[in-house]
């Protein structure tokens, strides 16, 4: 009995060790110095006619290269839209839409209507982790077929299309 | 891609099925928000894994080792009235739990059928069914004690043997000895494809159909066979939180009310050979884990695209059948190759058996892993949900307009907790299959040898959990 308390003793003790290495090398090897930064992105919802399919594009710079170590470049990829960033960034969209809708960030909560080819600019502090779906609600005057990515809201009578989404990583 | 394959389903499904009622909400029910752990807290982790298993074993092979049975009861002074003070907390424990039971069939009957603004979606999937997991491994088998159904079903005996001067209710079938744990692999079956597969399961006109019919299976089930033999035979639940809480330091023995505590994990050395029927329930339950993961990835997205003839169910419910079927497959390989290794011959199917429990933990600990983020963001819905379970616009306790708190648990934090859990359970997993191979096989060497193969699959296994959480979810 005593040995073998001693023996699962010995166990743990090289458990814990190992685990503070676990600690040590994954503090180690993910903390980079990062301090919050301020930053804005131009997007704009493109309306296919003839798929009646919605996109997201980065006016600007469109697919412009992430690069991890820095905080201030963001990368949006054509097919599925991502937008990076730091976990206390403060982040502006300047959004345009050739159609008119609801543009929301899931989990943030933030909705915002904008007209067709008006433009809306709203800013928020990206102070919770995680990856967010960006989604658009479309107005409709009347209830049209469901195509694709779209769901049918009957609340509001519209169409739900997910555009892409915010990634905020941990600093 | 991201489609919402759920939310067409709702949308097709519920025309078909309840004209009368209106409205669907797909989006935003139990919806995740996690990000994938990077590569390096995968590689660190399955270096930690291949690291902690060669450290086990040159233990295992410089000494004898056997699972005693060292455990502590924990005894609280006797204070006065302290037997009364028992029997009410016992009472209202009892009695919440059976209003709980009620109160999710009534606002599954009867709330909004919108899964987020109904009380019984969120209770059902997030609170209960993951949390009790978590609550069951950190405070130990509690499920017995709360147990709704049979609750209810003593408090019905109670009554009737009001009504019939004091005559016990006898089963009046015996449960048939050949049938052993079978009904419980049926049974999980069942959930498991509801679970992961059926459209509706969020949506609370369905959940009050399935939990009034597991109820009358339940009921019906303690009534014929009797309570006990029935719950350890046919309740997947019961056997269930039991796997959770052999990790727990408590034990708790509600047959004599005793609490012991023991190191964590100690549940699995003293575990008996389970029957073949809990084997199968077992490796069911590790592919759906694991099943559970996939489906979020983008390789079963993948799938759902090269299989576009199908439809989603078709295509879920045929990974439902597939899945487990190559579990069992590789898990009988290797116990082939264990028998080979350990120069014994056992029955393949006993060896099948010995060694079941032994990669529970590595199942329970993804579960861990991929739940904690669920329990404590969407988790935290159930708190507007409280004030107002039917979601008709009440505000019983002030909380109705609750925000959830994006950032109750930071994603570093979230990396940190999967990697190390996953590791934990690996290196509780290595170790029992150990324990069980000491006292299968007749020579210590043997047993050593036995290991090498299983080592391998623990190693695998892992390294699929690992993989499954560095993936992004798309639902």
């Amino acid at each position: 009995m005593a040995v073998e308390i001693k023996l699962i003793g010995t166990i743990l003790m090289k458990l814990l060790i190992l685990n503070l290495m676990l600690l040590t090398g994954l503090i180690v090897g993910c903390s980079g110095n990062s301090d919050p930064s301020e930053a804005s992105i131009s997007l704009a919802i493109k309306y296919d006619m003839n798929s009646h399919e919605l996109s997201l594009l980065s006016v600007d710079e469109p697919n412009k290269d992430y690069d991890m170590g820095s905080h201030n470049q963001y990368y949006v990829l054509s097919d599925n839209s991502v937008i990076k960033l730091r976990q206390g960034d403060t982040f502006t969209i300047n959004l345009t839409s050739e159609v008119a809708g609801g543009f929301h960030i899931h989990g943030y909560d933030i909705l915002n209507d904008v007209d067709a080819e008006k433009s809306l600019s709203f800013t928020f502090v990206a102070d919770a982790t995680g990856k967010y779906d960006m989604v658009f609600h479309r107005f409709m005057g009347e209830k049209q077929q469901e195509h694709g990515d779209m769901a049918k809201d009957e609340e509001h009578g519209d169409m739900e299309t997910v555009l892409g989404s915010i990634e905020v990583f941990p600093n | 891609m991201n489609t919402k394959p759920r939310a067409l389903f709702l949308t097709a499904g519920l025309v078909a099925f309840f004209s009368i009622t209106s409205t669907v909400y797909a989006h935003g029910f139990g919806e995740r928000y996690d990000l994938p752990i990077p590569l390096m807290y995968f590689i660190i982790g399955a270096i930690a894994a291949v690291g902690v298993s060669f450290l086990l074993v040159g233990v295992f092979v410089t000494s004898e080792t056997s699972a005693a049975n060292f455990r502590y009861e924990v005894k609280l002074p006797e204070w006065p009235m302290g037997y009364i003070v028992t029997r009410c907390v016992n009472w209202l424990v009892k009695s919440f739990s059976a209003f709980l039971l009620v109160l999710i069939i009534l606002t599954a009957l009867f709330g909004s059928n919108k899964p987020i603004y109904n009380f019984a979606p969120t209770f059902i999937w997030i609170i209960w069914w993951v949390g009790i997991g978590f609550v069951s491994a950190v405070f130990g088998n509690v499920w017995p004690l709360i147990n709704p159904w049979k609750i209810t079903f003593e408090m019905a005996e109670t009554i009737s043997k009001l009504f019939r001067r004091g005559r016990e209710v006898k089963p009046f079938l015996r449960y048939p000895s050949d049938l052993h744990g079978w009904p419980v692999v049926i049974m999980f079956a069942v959930f498991a494809w509801i679970e992961n597969v059926y459209w509706g399961a969020a949506i609370p006109r369905h959940l009050a159909a399935l939990v009034i019919i597991y109820s009358l299976v339940q009921w019906g089930g303690m009534l014929c066979f009797g309570k006990q033999i029935w719950l350890k035979n046919a309740d997947p639940f019961t056997l269930i939180f039991r796997f959770f809480s052999k990790l727990s330091v408590f034990e708790i023995d509600d047959s004599q009310g005793k609490v012991f505590i023991r190191p964590p994990g100690w549940g699995f050395f003293t575990s008996s050979k389970p029957h073949v029927s809990i084997m199968i329930f077992v490796l069911i339950l590790l592919s759906t884990v694991t099943l559970d993961g996939i489906k979020e990835t983008p390789f079963w997205n993948d799938i759902y695209t090269s299989l576009s003839y199908l439809s989603y169910t078709q295509i879920d419910t045929l990974g439902l059948i597939v899945v487990p079927t190559i579990f069992v497959s590789i898990y009988f390989l290797f116990c082939l190759s264990i028998r080979y290794f350990s120069r014994e011959n056992p029955n393949l199917i006993s060896i099948g058996a010995a060694f079941a429990f032994s990669l529970l933990p590595i199942a329970l600990a993804y579960h861990f892993a991929h739940y904690l983020s669920l329990l404590l963001i969407p988790g935290q819905a159930i708190i507007p949900l409280l004030s107002d379970p039917f979601g008709i616009g009440w505000n019983l306790f002030g909380s109705a307009g609750y925000q959830i708190k994006l950032n109750a648990i930071n994603a570093k934090a979230a990396w940190f907790f999967s990697v190390s859990v996953i590791v934990i359970g690996h290196v509780l997993a290595v170790y029992i299959s150990h324990v069980f191979a000491v006292k299968m096989f007749k020579s210590h060497d043997n047993a050593i040898r036995s290991q090498y193969p299983m080592l391998l699959l623990m190693l695998i296994y892992t390294a699929i959990s690992l993989w499954i959480l560095s993936m992004p979810i798309v639902e």
